[in-house]
């Protein structure tokens, strides 16, 4: 029975997990239904788009639920578009991203898809394809066994090159950005063929761009946005959420797409200026929603429902921090369990406490605190006094924004507060 | 006071080091990352001899280092490691990277490898130095967000006493040498002395330094005692 207990911690652990929903299995196990006025949102921004007006921009906080939400949207087209989803670091490792291999991996994407699911292209044009991407890649001197199409992964071959060989990376931007053309009008040809065949439309989702720096988003989606935008199809570019707040470079790429930029909220907790009050009351859907969350992975038998509230509102509604908080909670369990066990005490029936949760908070209040210098104190507190900093562009800024010790919350009032963790330290401290 | 901070310092690792191997226990099979921190050489190399000894014989333990021309955390663990089930990864190798270049290259490899990471189904236990956790923060703050943990180590002065106490060692051997050198000279002395004023005066002597012996004696009981008492060993 002993075993049973720490067994079952042990489970909830491993289902914690940070990273996002992607596979079927983690999807069927552990999705909630969340954001759906978002999918919905997003659904008529991708059917409200035209030859001339398909790209749209994506932004959210970190640990949100962009990943997951993408990868669920892109689920739900599937039936009616051909939609390829895709994390640009799975595809190049390091951060020299710029324009020209973002398109080239759309175009290998999108290649690569069309191959496994036998898109029916007719052959002189498949191998036209096959054979402009072994030019330009230099992968000629693969041996293959009987004809183009007998299975060789041609397209798992440049996908590794692409990670791993920063000379070819270099070749095709230098060839690429001579000629553009060439990659644009192949990429369009591609899809025009691809949609000709399956007769749907192209939904491209490309994620991970949002953890670029500032200055390769400036670089991408301001020097060279309108390579971008040329293809002919649909593409969602993620970016990052501090983008946003650089009302020049928001400016110019809402007027090039000729949309507004899509940004995913966090789930609002309290209304704004209620968690200031004595005793503050918070919104009972959300607290519900990550309720739901949590209970997907923790069974109820392992934690109360007092302590699964304190923390949704220890989280600031940011989901990532809701599952980080109870991982730190099930490891002092599993710590717990192990002493009792060698002291040869009875461990069923033990739960998540008050005093575990107090520990748990601590140490990620601890490990939250150990980038923050006097500066950011002061911006921590300007932000809430004043529920927004005195220059909301300040790259200090920013880094706390991207770094969820800030969590902006919108809806028809965008304001900024501080993660609980960050108003427990700086109450500590005597600074607010 | 040292008594005091040195028990608070071994308790605080105590629970660090609890916390890390429940952690290693339950991520078995499933990809999680630890980030953990000591600056002592001798101490950390202990605390993974103590992690990997602990999860043995079922967890087979590797140890690999990153390439400070290439430190990509992905690569470093898929070129060592090709088999997941019930294994672990240590990898080391973080506080040779002292160069503005290669640090910055560690970081852009962090910041990027979410997605290709996912297809490690293993836990991977990252060391790294106390000056570098905190720029990792600030440079790969996404690979920071979904660290499954973060391990802070601190210096025990117990290994700073390990080598002020192997010094002392060394001048004790030396002494005792000495003493065994006087005792000889004294048994040869006594061997031929015959008057028994200096025979009673060496029996004093003999008596004193047996004293002296059980001082000392008793002092080791009580060193040892207290050593048990702290480490739990």
């Amino acid at each position: 029975m002993a075993a049973t207990r720490i067994e079952e911690f042990q489970q909830a652990f491993r289902n914690l997990q940070l990273q996002p929903l992607i596979t079927p299995e983690e999807i069927a196990n552990f999705r909630v239904e969340y954001g759906d006025e978002w999918l919905d949102d997003l659904e008529q921004m991708v059917l409200d788009c035209s030859d001339y007006n398909n790209q749209l921009i994506f932004a959210g906080h970190r640990g949100c639920g962009k990943s997951t939400l993408l990868a669920e949207f892109a689920q739900k087209l599937s039936d009616r578009y051909f939609t390829v989803v895709f994390s640009i670091s799975d595809l190049i490792e390091t951060p020299d991203i710029n324009h020209i291999n973002i398109l080239f991996a759309i175009a290998v994407q999108l290649m690569a898809k069309a191959d496994a699911e036998n898109i029916g292209i007719e052959k002189s044009q498949k191998d036209a394809f096959f054979n402009w991407f072994k030019e330009r890649t230099k992968t000629n001197e693969i041996k293959t066994t009987g004809g183009l199409e007998t299975g060789f992964d041609l397209f798992g071959i440049i996908k590794a090159k692409l990670q791993t060989d920063k000379v070819m990376r270099e070749t095709i931007k230098e060839k690429f950005t001579r000629n553009p053309n060439d990659l644009i009008d192949t990429l369009n040809l591609i899809a025009k063929k691809i949609e000709s065949a399956c007769d749907k439309k192209i939904v491209v989702i490309i994620d991970d761009l949002d953890k670029l720096e500032l200055d390769s988003v400036d670089r991408i989606f301001k020097q060279n946005l309108n390579a971008l935008l040329k293809p002919t199809f649909t593409i969602i570019y993620t970016i990052p959420i501090s983008t946003i707040r650089d009302g020049v470079l928001k400016k110019h790429i809402e007027d090039a797409v000729s949309s507004r930029i899509f940004v995913m909220p966090v789930l609002k907790l309290y209304s704004k200026g209620e968690s200031r009050q004595s005793n503050p009351q918070p919104v009972i859907e959300t607290i519900d929603k990550l309720r739901e969350i949590l209970l997907k992975r923790i069974s109820d038998d392992l934690i109360t429902d007092d302590i699964v509230i304190e923390i949704a509102k220890s989280s600031g509604g940011v989901v990532r921090e809701l599952i980080r908080i109870t991982q730190e909670c099930c490891r002092l369990m599993l710590v717990q369990l192990r002493k009792k066990v060698r002291k040869q005490e009875p461990i069923d029936g033990l739960r998540i406490n008050q005093d575990i949760l107090t520990q748990a908070l601590d140490i990620l209040r601890n490990d939250m605190m150990i980038t923050l210098s006097k500066s950011d104190r002061e911006i921590l507190k300007q932000t809430y006094d004043n529920y927004r900093p005195d220059d909301p562009k300040h790259q200090d800024f920013l880094d706390l924004l991207h770094n969820i010790c800030v969590i902006e919350y919108r809806n028809a009032e965008s304001w900024y507060d501080l993660h609980p963790l960050a108003i427990r330290q700086l109450k500590q401290e005597q600074i607010i | 006071m040292t008594n005091t901070n040195t028990k608070t310092i071994f308790e605080a690792n105590q629970e660090t080091y609890d916390r890390l191997i429940v952690s290693i226990e339950a991520g078995i099979s499933s990809l999680q990352i630890f980030l953990a921190v000591c600056d002592g050489d001798d101490q950390k190399a202990e605390i993974i001899r103590r992690y990997e000894q602990e999860l043995a014989p079922s967890i087979r333990s590797y140890q690999v280092y990153l390439d400070p021309q290439e430190p990509s955390l992905r690569q470093t663990v898929t070129d060592a490691v090709s088999f997941h089930e019930n294994t672990i990864v240590t990898v080391l190798g973080a506080e040779a990277l002292d160069q503005d270049e290669s640090l910055k290259k560690f970081f852009g490899y962090l910041q990027w490898t979410r997605e290709a990471l996912r297809e490690l189904h293993l836990p991977i236990i990252l060391w790294v130095p106390g000056r570098i956790l905190k720029l990792i923060a600030k440079n790969s703050p996404d690979f920071w967000s979904w660290c499954n943990g973060i391990f802070k180590f601190q210096i025990e002065s117990k290994l700073v006493y390990n080598k002020v106490l192997r010094q002392k060692h060394t001048y004790l051997q030396s002494n005792l040498e000495l003493m065994s050198d006087f005792l000889s000279s004294l048994k040869m002395d006594l061997a031929i002395e015959t008057d028994p004023r200096i025979e009673v005066k060496l029996q004093h002597k003999i008596a004193s330094v047996k004293t002296d012996l059980n001082r000392l004696n008793d002092q080791l009981d009580e060193i040892e005692q207290a050593l048990q008492e702290k480490t739990g060993w």
